[in-house]
């Protein structure tokens, strides 16, 4: 199990469920608000699995890819554009359908044991957007939908990687029953993989796999603990080697409270599903 | 009892156990030293475990030069001479007085692409010089921007002064990347001699660069010399035998993040992705060996099965094949068995000989 390559011809599939609710307006320690920085480690996800698709003849179509929001609209495809008229778009066209490239500065070093600044191309998918209830279990629930179809039509293919963001504090009810039925969804090579990143505002201990829900705070994120899958031996190895991170074998794929380094880490390690061939 | 007797019973009792304890420990010594060294006395793992950098390419040392059939769906190097060249490494001089000489001559070149609809998908490169005896394979990573040209690139300077040979390829990659200005560091560029006219992703994929395995071995007197970056595996076999391996000896060591050659210099010195040059220096005498076998990851980590008789029995059934379409038609079943896994899948069989003098003639 969950060991099928990624091929142009027995793609994968990501899903990201972003909570776009009102909460998530509100500030985190860093001074940025929840939406902003969810919208950065999105639109930063995206370019890395574009670049990691790119070469000299172009995208390669390794991955399926779709986002889906949940806030103030219901739950609805947080693309827009090209990229709305399906939840799944092959990566190809996620690459060609930015919202904008934006010219960001970057520190490198010089060479000579100074930094200097360089511009680097940005291209933003999602702007940082919060407003209405927190619809988790309908969003879940879409996603399971969608999910379903797609493992359906590619049955050889590593199974779908759900990366879920939100603060927690669901409001149209217990999401666990249809995070239940998402991970039971399977293609030949496995059940789909739900990982949940709990961002807070709160000043709490940052956690990162954990083992027990009695390692996390409240409520809600021991909800999201029980939600979670734990790892495939090959992603935990591959946490081991590339970034030094042991896992327990019942370690939970979630985060809470992470900063962008650890949260860009821990997604890595999620969109590492099996080698890409 | 005395006092003198009771001290002289505790001393006893001392001195019996710290000699069994020394017994032990000398056994678990000489049994961790014949699984390193093995019965056969193969010197091995003598790895240099720290980052190549382009000036420190001569640690990959071996020679020739040849020809590009840069058409082939996988790239073949071979024929040419050159003038000798000085090996690092060298038996004990006690040895070599009465050790032969070594020649490798090509058997055969079995390749199979990862997605048979794609034959110019596959990634691995070759390259073997007869006269000089040595040959080497490589294996782009499909994870990188130009996989396919920097392993060729890579066989191709090899071919040509392996002492040069990453520097060499470095350049002529960065000379031929389409939208690359090497040398311009324009207000326009990115400060790595990209062109901003590509897209970003293009940029953004090529600052990542290209990467490769490399597994090399040259026949010289006394012996063998092998040079490993990555999963690319050297076999030393005997009949259908594998007498050892290098640099891993079962699958089970084969990892998602093999060490690689790379273009980009920031990677080698910002990620995990930096690579040490392993050296596998194996002394021989005659009929040790008969057969050296160079394989690409897939292969390697399907020959490398824990079970010994399944071993030996794909080893035969590698050394039986005779057409390409024999290594396709074994390759998609055991790839259907998911046996071996699917990826460029390529194997190169050198006969070994010893050599009766210096004209490099083989018996």
């Amino acid at each position: 199990m969950y060991s099928a390559e990624i091929s142009r011809t027995t793609p994968t599939a990501y899903v990201f469920l972003v909570d776009q609710s009102a909460s998530m307006t509100e500030g985190m320690h860093s001074g940025v608000t929840k939406a902003q920085f969810v919208a950065d480690v999105l639109n930063r996800t995206l370019r890395d699995l574009i670049i990691r698709c790119t070469r000299e003849d172009g995208v390669r179509d390794y991955f399926d890819v779709a986002v889906i929001g949940y806030g103030g609209d219901g739950v609805h495809n947080a693309l827009t554009g090209a990229l709305a008229q399906e939840f799944f778009n092959p990566i190809s066209v996620v690459a060609d359908n930015t919202l904008r490239v934006e010219e960001r500065a970057r520190k490198i070093d010089d060479g000579a044991g100074g930094l200097v600044e360089q511009s680097v191309k940005f291209p933003v998918w999602l702007d940082p957007q919060g407003d209405g209830g927190t619809s988790m279990q309908a969003a879940i629930g879409e996603c399971a939908r969608i999910v379903a179809a797609w493992s359906a039509a590619h049955r050889d293919s590593f199974p779908v990687t759900v990366l879920h963001i939100s603060d927690g504090v669901t409001t149209d009810g217990d999401p666990e029953h249809n995070a239940s039925i998402l991970r039971s969804l399977s293609t030949n090579d496995g059940e789909t993989l739900l990982y949940n990143v709990h961002v807070t505002g709160d000043d709490v201990e940052p956690t990162r796999f954990p083992r027990m829900e009695s390692q996390l705070p409240d409520a809600h994120s021991k909800s999201m603990f029980r939600m979670s899958s734990t790892f495939p031996d090959h992603i935990r190895a591959y946490a081991h080697d590339a970034h030094g991170e042991t896992l327990a074998v019942d370690a939970r794929a979630m985060m809470m409270n992470a900063d962008a380094e650890r949260l860009v880490m821990f997604i890595d390690i999620g969109s590492r599903p099996a080698a890409m061939r | 009892m005395g006092f003198t007797s009771l001290a002289t019973w505790i001393l006893t009792i001392f001195f019996i156990v710290w000699a069994i304890a020394f017994a032990v420990l000398f056994v678990i010594a000489a049994a961790a030293d014949i699984r390193e060294n093995g019965f056969w006395g193969l010197k091995k793992n003598e790895w240099h475990a720290k980052y190549i950098d382009r000036k420190e390419s001569e640690r990959l040392d071996s020679p020739v030069d040849g020809h590009d059939s840069s058409s082939d769906p996988i790239n073949i190097i071979t024929g040419g001479s050159r003038d000798a060249w000085v090996a690092k490494w060298q038996p004990d001089s006690a040895d070599l007085a009465s050790s032969p000489s070594f020649g490798l001559t090509l058997a055969s070149v079995w390749s199979a692409p990862k997605e048979f609809a794609h034959p110019q998908s596959n990634e691995d490169a070759l390259a073997f010089m007869s006269s000089e005896s040595r040959a080497a394979i490589f294996d782009g990573a499909t994870e990188s921007f130009a996989a396919r040209r920097w392993a060729r690139l890579l066989a191709k300077t090899w071919s040509v002064d392996p002492a040069s040979f990453l520097e060499a390829a470095l350049a002529e990659y960065d000379n031929h990347s389409p939208g690359t200005r090497t040398g311009t560091r324009t207000g326009t560029d990115t400060g790595m001699g990209i062109d901003t006219e590509l897209s970003w992703m293009h940029i953004a994929a090529a600052q990542r660069g290209s990467f490769a395995t490399i597994a090399a071995v040259r026949a010289v007197q006394g012996g063998l010399v092998g040079t490993v970056v990555g999963d690319s595996c050297i076999f030393l076999v005997n009949g259908t035998h594998i007498i050892d391996s290098f640099p891993y000896v079962t699958s089970e060591e084969f990892t998602s993040a093999p060490d690689a050659l790379a273009t980009s210099r920031e990677t080698w010195e910002n990620t995990c992705i930096a690579a040490r040059v392993g050296t596998w220096n194996i002394p021989l005498s005659d009929n040790t060996c008969s057969t050296v076998v160079l394989a690409t990851d897939a292969v390697a980590a399907w020959l490398l099965t824990p079970e010994p008789a399944i071993r030996m029995s794909r080893m035969e059934q590698v050394l039986t094949i005779t057409t390409p379409a024999e290594w396709e038609e074994l390759v998609k079943y055991e790839r259907s068995t998911r046996a071996m896994h699917v990826d460029d899948s390529t194997i190169m069989i050198l006969s070994l000989n010893t050599v009766n003098d210096n004209s490099g003639l083989s018996s």
